[in-house]
Order: C-alpha cells, then sequence, then structure tokens
C-alpha cells in the first residue's frame, strides 16, 4: 500500500506519523485549556441540580455548589455565616432570627430576600428533604419575614438541632433557590432543577448528560471570591477508569471513591496523594437483624452472630486498612465524639463464646451438622458488601450457623429489605449524620415501608421514651444522659451491628491546589468549599 | 424498490410491538421498586409522601393499565418522563443518540474496512505471513473480553504513550470539540469495539477469498490477461464480500450491547451506558424508549443491508 504525500509518493508510516502528531498536540492545547480549573471525578449524574428532593450522593455533591444557605459548617463542623451574616436565638429556645446579608444575589443579579429564604425551606426542604423530615419538619411552627433581609422561625418546641449543619438549617434544609422560578409550578420538575439561577459562589455553565457538568466562579458572589476559575464534575462510572483518569491528570480530584484496590498503587506515583477520611455523615455498613424472622427475636442468637463475625478482618481484606472494626451505633467522626458512650458494653470477636451463646440458647448443632440456616441479603450497588458477606459466611460457618448469600441489585434489595421487609440478616449501608437524630433510625416510629427507615422491626418503649425526650432537649448534661442511655440499651438489644467504621478514601492531585483551609477535601459532601480551593502556582 | 422498502417497514411494527410489550411486562414485574430508589435521604419520609410520589410516577395503576397508557403514549409519540433525570424520554435520549451511533457506526466501518483488506491479502497470499498476522489478530480480537481490551489501550495510549485521553468526550465549555479533539476521544473505544467485528470480517473475508480465487471465472479473468488487482478487486472482492455485509448487519444489535461495556469503560456518554444505569434505577421509561429506539435501529440497518445486497449483487432483485 502506497500513500501520496505533497504529490510524491510516500511511505504509510509518514501518514501515522502525521497523524499522532495532530494526536499530540491536541493533547497539548487540551491541557492548555484546563489552567485554575478544577475537575472533579463522580460516579454518576446527579438527578438535578437543585435541592428539590436531592436525596444521592451525587446531588448533592454537585447540586450544593451552586446554592447558598443560611449557615455553612467550619472545619469543626460549627455553623459559620452563609446567607446569614447573624443570628440570634430567644431564651426559650422557641425563636431563632435571621439577618440576612443585603448584597446576596442570585446568579441572575437579582437580590436575594428573605422571601426566598422561606420559600426554600417550606415548599422545598421540609416538603421533599427527607433530611428535613426526619427532626425540623416536625418542630418547626412558622417561618416569618419582617422586612427583605430578616428571617424568624418560631419552633413548636426547642430543637437543639437548628443551627447544626447537617440537621439543621444548613445546606440540606434552606438551600436558597428563587421564589419567583419555583412558586406555583411543579418543583420537581421545574426546569431550573436542570439549569439552576443559584445563589452560591459557582455558577452553572454546561451540563451534557453523563459526562460533565461544568461551574464557573460567579464574579457577584457576596462571600470571598473564589480563587478557582472553573468547577468540572467529568462522570467516570467505571471504577478502573476513574482510577486512570486521575493518574494520568484528568481529574485531579476523587472526592470518596477511588477504588481501594487502586489505593496503594496510586500512592506510589508522584505526584498523587490518597488519604483515607471520615466524614460527618460517616458511610458504615451494617449488619441489620430482622426482628420478624426466627431466631432473631432471641437477643442471644443477634448477640452471638455478633460475636462471631471477625471485623478486624473486614477492615483488613475488604477495605484494605481504610477503616477501624464497627463498634457502638453512632458514625466515629469528629463530629460526634462528644456523645459517642464508649462506655456501652461492646461484643468482641470470640467464636468460642458465640457458639456456647448458641448451645445455652437452645440451638445446639444438629445432626445435619448446622444450627439453623439463614439468608444474608445485600446490594450490589457497593462493591465491598459481597466480600463482606462472603467473609461473614465464612466466619458464621466456624458456629456452625450456614448462610446463603443473596446479591441483589440496589434496586432489587432497597424492595426486599425496605418495602417486604424479607430478609434474615441484611448488610446495609448506614450513613445517618453525626447527631443525636441519627437515633430515630431505631424509633418504633419510624417501622415503616421506606428506604433507610427501621426495617429491622426492632421496637423498646424506652428507648422511644428517651428519643422523644432527647429530641427537644437543649440541657447539653442532660441531652447526653438520655443519649448515653439509649446507646446502652442498643448494645444490650443488638438490633444491628456496625461492621466496619469504613473510611472514604479521596484522591487528591499534589501541588495544583491547595489543601487549607483545612477541611476543604475531608469534611464531605456538604461541605467542600470549593470557594476556598486555591491553585498552587 | 419502493414498495419493497414501505412492505418491510410495516413488517417491523409488529415486531417492535411485540418487543416492547414483552420487555415491559418483564421489566415491570422484576423486583425493585423505582419508588423506593427516587426517595433516600435519611429515612424521614412518610408514608404518604411515598404515596405520592407513586402516583407522580403513574406506578400507582394496575401494570395492565399502565401498559396501556403506555402503548397509546407510543402511538401518539409520546415516551413519558424519565423517573430518574425527571425530564422528558425523548429529551434525555434524543441527546445521547448522536454519540452512540457515532461510535457504533465508525467502529462498524473500521473493523469493516480493516477486516476485510486484511482478509483479502490473508486470502490472496495464504499461509504467507500476512495470512498468519490475520489469523493472529482475528484469534485475538474474537477471543479478548472488550472490556479488558479497552483498559489495555488506556494503559498503553493514556498513562504510557500519554497522547490519548482516558475516556470522555470533548468539554465545549472548557475549549474542547475541535474535529481533533473527537477524533482523540473517539480513538480507543471505536478500536476497542470493532474489535470483534474486525476478527469476524477478516476471517471470513479470508475464507471466501481462498474459496473464490480458486473458481473457474477468476482463472477465465486471469486468461484474458486482466491486472492481477482487477481481478482481486473487481471480481473476487466484491462476491466474497456479501458474507461479510451479512454478518456485520446481523452483529449490529451486539455492536449496541458492545456499546454498553465500552460506553462504560471509556465514560462515554451513550445509549449503552444509560441503558445500563437505568436498569439499575428501575427507570421504566428510559428503558422502554431505549428499546424503541434500538429495535428501530436494528430494522433499518438490516433493510439498508438488504438494499446493499441488492446494490453490489445484480442477481438480487427485490419486487
Amino acid at each position: 500500500m502506497r500513500t501520496i504525500v505533497n504529490g510524491k509518493k510516500g511511505s504509510p508510516m509518514l501518514l501515522i506519523l502525521l497523524v499522532g502528531a495532530l494526536l499530540c498536540l491536541g493533547g497539548s492545547l487540551s491541557a492548555a485549556a484546563e489552567k485554575d480549573t478544577l475537575t472533579i471525578a463522580i460516579t454518576a449524574d446527579p438527578r438535578n441540580i437543585s435541592p428539590v428532593s436531592a436525596s444521592t450522593f451525587h446531588d448533592w455533591v454537585v447540586g450544593y455548589r451552586a446554592y447558598s444557605s443560611l449557615f455553612q459548617a467550619d472545619p469543626d463542623f460549627q455553623p459559620v455565616p452563609d446567607l446569614a451574616e447573624s443570628w440570634d436565638v430567644s431564651p426559650d429556645s422557641l425563636t431563632y432570627t435571621f439577618h440576612l446579608k443585603r448584597n446576596a444575589t442570585f446568579h441572575d443579579g437579582t437580590p436575594i430576600t428573605s422571601g426566598d429564604v422561606k420559600f426554600s425551606i417550606e415548599e422545598l426542604a421540609l416538603k421533599h428533604g427527607s433530611i428535613c423530615a426526619r427532626g425540623l419538619a416536625t418542630v418547626i411552627e412558622s417561618i416569618e419575614t419582617p422586612d427583605n433581609h430578616t428571617l424568624v422561625v418560631r419552633l413548636k418546641a426547642p430543637y437543639p438541632e437548628m443551627l447544626n449543619p447537617y440537621d439543621g438549617l444548613g445546606p440540606h434544609c434552606s438551600a436558597c433557590v428563587k421564589k419567583e422560578l419555583y412558586e406555583g409550578t411543579d418543583v420537581i420538575n421545574n426546569p431550573h432543577n436542570f439549569k439552576p439561577v443559584g445563589s452560591g459562589p459557582f455558577k452553572f455553565v454546561e451540563w451534557v448528560r453523563g459526562s460533565h457538568i461544568v461551574f464557573e466562579r460567579y464574579e457577584g458572589y457576596h462571600g470571598e471570591k473564589p480563587a478557582l476559575k472553573k468547577v468540572v464534575f467529568r462522570i467516570i462510572g467505571d471504577p478502573i477508569a476513574r482510577a486512570l483518569a486521575f493518574e494520568k491528570g484528568e481529574v485531579q480530584w476523587i472526592p470518596f471513591e477511588v477504588p481501594r484496590s487502586e489505593v496503594a498503587r496510586l500512592n506510589n506515583l508522584p505526584d498523587n496523594k490518597v488519604i483515607f477520611h471520615g466524614s460527618p455523615c460517616g458511610t458504615i455498613p451494617t449488619l441489620l437483624f430482622n426482628f420478624r424472622k426466627e431466631p432473631f427475636q432471641n437477643k442471644a442468637v443477634r448477640k452471638a452472630i455478633t460475636a462471631g463475625i471477625d471485623k478486624q478482618k473486614l477492615v483488613e481484606l475488604v477495605y484494605f486498612g481504610g477503616g477501624d472494626a464497627g463498634i457502638g451505633h453512632i458514625p466515629l467522626t469528629p463530629f460526634s465524639a462528644w456523645w459517642h458512650n464508649r462506655d456501652a458494653r461492646q461484643i468482641e470477636y470470640n467464636p468460642e463464646v458465640a457458639a456456647k451463646i448458641l448451645d445455652r440458647a437452645g440451638y445446639p448443632v444438629k445432626s445435619d451438622g448446622w444450627r439453623f440456616r439463614i439468608n444474608l441479603k445485600h446490594t450490589t450497588g457497593y462493591s465491598e458488601h459481597l466480600k463482606m458477606a462472603e467473609l461473614i459466611k465464612d466466619d458464621l460457618k466456624k458456629i456452625k450457623v450456614d448462610v446463603t448469600i443473596a446479591s441483589l441489585d440496589h434496586a432489587a434489595w432497597h424492595e426486599h429489605v425496605f418495602k417486604n421487609w424479607d430478609f434474615d440478616v441484611s448488610i446495609t449501608p448506614f450513613c445517618g449524620g453525626p447527631t443525636p437524630p441519627t437515633l430515630k433510625r431505631y424509633h418504633t416510629e419510624n417501622i415503616k415501608r421506606i428506604s433507610w427507615a427501621n426495617c429491622t422491626g426492632f421496637s423498646n418503649a424506652e428507648y422511644d421514651a428517651l428519643f422523644d425526650l432527647m429530641i427537644s432537649q437543649t440541657n447539653a448534661k442532660k441531652r447526653l444522659q438520655i443519649t448515653n442511655r439509649m446507646q446502652e440499651i442498643l448494645a444490650e438489644e443488638n438490633p444491628g451491628t456496625f461492621l466496619v467504621h469504613s473510611k472514604n478514601a479521596t484522591g487528591i492531585k499534589e501541588g495544583l491546589f491547595t489543601e487549607e483551609p483545612k477541611g476543604v477535601w475531608v469534611l464531605g459532601y456538604l461541605w467542600m468549599h470549593l470557594d476556598r480551593v486555591k491553585p498552587t502556582k | 424498490m419502493h414498495a419493497y422498502i414501505a412492505r418491510r417497514i410495516l413488517e417491523a411494527i409488529p415486531l417492535i410491538l411485540l418487543v416492547l410489550v414483552m420487555n415491559f411486562i418483564i421489566l415491570h414485574i422484576a423486583p425493585g421498586d423505582p419508588v423506593f430508589l427516587f426517595i433516600q435521604g435519611g429515612g424521614g419520609a412518610t408514608e404518604e409522601y411515598v404515596q405520592q410520589v407513586r402516583q407522580m410516577l403513574g406506578l400507582d395503576k394496575p401494570l395492565g393499565e399502565q401498559l396501556f397508557i403506555f402503548m397509546a403514549n407510543v402511538f401518539r409519540g409520546e415516551l413519558g418522563f424519565s423517573h430518574y433525570y425527571q425530564r422528558p424520554v425523548v429529551d434525555v435520549i434524543a441527546e445521547r443518540i448522536p454519540i452512540t451511533f457515532l461510535l457504533v457506526i465508525l467502529s462498524t466501518l473500521f473493523a469493516a474496512t480493516a477486516g476485510i483488506i486484511l482478509g483479502v491479502f490473508a486470502g490472496k497470499n495464504p499461509y504467507s505471513l500476512v495470512d498468519r498476522i490475520n489469523t493472529i489478530v482475528a484469534v485475538f480480537g474474537y477471543a479478548i473480553p472488550i472490556f479488558w481490551f479497552g483498559q489495555l489501550l488506556i494503559l498503553a495510549f493514556s498513562i504510557y504513550l500519554n497522547i490519548l485521553p482516558t475516556g470522555g468526550i470533548p468539554t465545549r465549555a472548557m475549549g474542547g470539540g475541535s474535529f481533533l479533539d473527537w477524533v482523540r476521544h473517539l480513538v480507543l473505544p471505536v478500536l476497542s469495539l470493532g474489535v470483534i467485528q474486525l476478527a469476524l470480517a477478516a476471517r471470513i473475508t479470508r475464507a471466501n477469498m481462498l474459496e473464490i480465487l480458486g473458481m473457474d471465472y477468476i482463472d477465465s479473468a486471469r486468461a484474458k490477461g486482466l491486472k492481477e488487482n482487477t481481478i482481486i478487486f473487481k471480481h473476487a472482492l466484491r462476491n466474497a464480500v456479501l458474507p461479510v455485509i451479512t454478518v456485520i448487519s446481523v452483529n449490529f444489535a451486539f455492536q449496541l450491547t458492545g456499546a454498553m461495556i465500552i460506553e462504560t469503560v471509556f465514560s462515554w456518554p451513550g445509549l449503552g451506558r444509560m441503558m445500563f444505569e437505568s436498569v439499575f434505577r428501575r427507570d421504566y421509561p428510559v428503558l422502554m424508549g431505549l428499546l424503541i429506539v434500538m429495535s428501530v435501529g436494528v430494522v433499518i440497518i438490516n433493510l439498508i443491508t438488504d438494499l446493499i445486497y441488492a446494490y453490489l449483487d445484480p442477481r438480487v432483485v427485490y419486487e
């Protein structure tokens, strides 16, 4: 085969070289366009770019970049002003008055008023936000707007989490949309959920579904102007493709979702750093027992199963050391340390003791070699869960409990576990936040056929009464006493057991951007203060 | 010819309807409730809210009624509203059709062209070096899992040689989107998706060329003193290529399936990846819309194949 180049006969090699050179040139042009831009890899498209019914990691991680809320979190998870420059709390803790900034504007340049914030809380967060629904929605009596820059929130009963960035009027429950664009519309299907006119530091530019979402700096932002010019979210579903794009430098940050099998390899390459860190949310795989199924009504059985699982092995073999063996019933984050009851009795790994407990409880080894058979259902939506299920099966075999693993895709698993309550034990990714309202998970009122509700069927009158008392208790000392007792009940009754306090694996390209102030990278999906990230030049 | 095309299209309609009805039923009776995926968050939602969302998604009605409404909407040209994307299915799919068909058609063209060229030279020179290379390429191409081949290509061209992107499409807002930029993003996915078809085309062309080059009419052509290239490309290849076209056409549906894998490996925002994700999200309206697009696509490609057949082989006449 011969090729004509410039009228002369040439080798095909010339053509190949030409194409190669063009491809390389294209590469350098593309790289040049990426200055002042942070490219972040996420695993899937968000449903929308809006606080309306935001409920998945991707909705939050992308959507909340475009919005301001009354307050944000500082690196110590304390509230810091955002749209509200200050606030007052009445002595009886029933009235919160927020004083809004006067220079805050939406991305179309129009001013943000207290009416916009009121609308966002009442019509979006309280009606469609499930985080708000579990606490805030039940205590807010009214919201008033005496003027354009004052918002008064009156409560039916004191709510100590009111200023908490997770459960209070932070990003989850007061992300501000423009009332004029939403009022009188079907808010879930409002077109501005996809082309937002936001209120935050970054302005929406482009969303090519399945490919990328681009934000640019909003020059009229009411706070300190972001140093980054653009933020690009690239959607890379395949974990290995994500790791390779990070290795090549096409993305500079993978928040929380570096494949664990790739961590060691990436850390050995120059300029790459993968850090393990907790988050305010804490995602904890938990083995839940179904109280409706024999033999899990028996407390001794639940205790024996827990004692039969080597959680440290799960940390090492499944999470490659990125976590701690599960203890307690609340996420272990720096923000929950104040109320974590370390004195509540824990069940240690001990297969011999587990076997004896089962013998005493009336479950001896039968002629077929097993004490009893159970099914373990897990979602394939989390790659670690199947590996954990296999190790648990192996562990429980030692105490003669036969486990059948049912691997279900995420939708089917939701249906089996939360809708039909059709499981013996299930590995559930627990993500309930670092604050005491997370304890509502095991409340009797929460036994309902809804995702992430109390699917175990565990019901304890003392626990319920303590929760109801705790949720409006403003005296910190008394509150701590109540939550301590609640944790003791959970340790005793053991409706579920945390398997691994898993940490998130975040990949960062070193030397390109500052990581100051502390916590920019590690606080979590809601509190990624990308407006404070600065390119290093 | 026009009557033939019209008849083929009419014949395809019941087939597509059957595909839709069967898939509608299969999808809806499979375990997994889209409402539970729609409402997640912290578990604080009420059962009334769940019912409200079920109603909004039209999933509160009996399955038969849902099917009836769906089919009526299809005839009106409406494909419903995506549960996940919260947008009309037509819009969701329309923005991805060009990107998938670009990938599938380019990979098919690449596979057909390279495979036929390789097959011709192998068939012309049996048991030569070219023939051996053809055999190796064919066995390798047919045996290698395409997702792994894709990852190997990324390692070689993106990580070690650093000349091509690891995946994705050009980002217009970032100054991308030139023709060259598109070429750079297309090279690896096209190679990966085309590798199986290339292997098939190469092997079939070789076998046919071997058979045809031994026929009497080829000997006659040589006796007449025709140039070797004319014999090969005009007289032999024209006959040898017909079965290749059939195979490539039949495999078009497999190419769409392969796109599902390749689009995931290369973060290519096409229909295949959307279908893969929509299955897990139980986004019934999007899945049904995709099935319509893919069924119609396969029918059209088969029709085009038959027409190409008639063009290449004068003995074939459609009436």
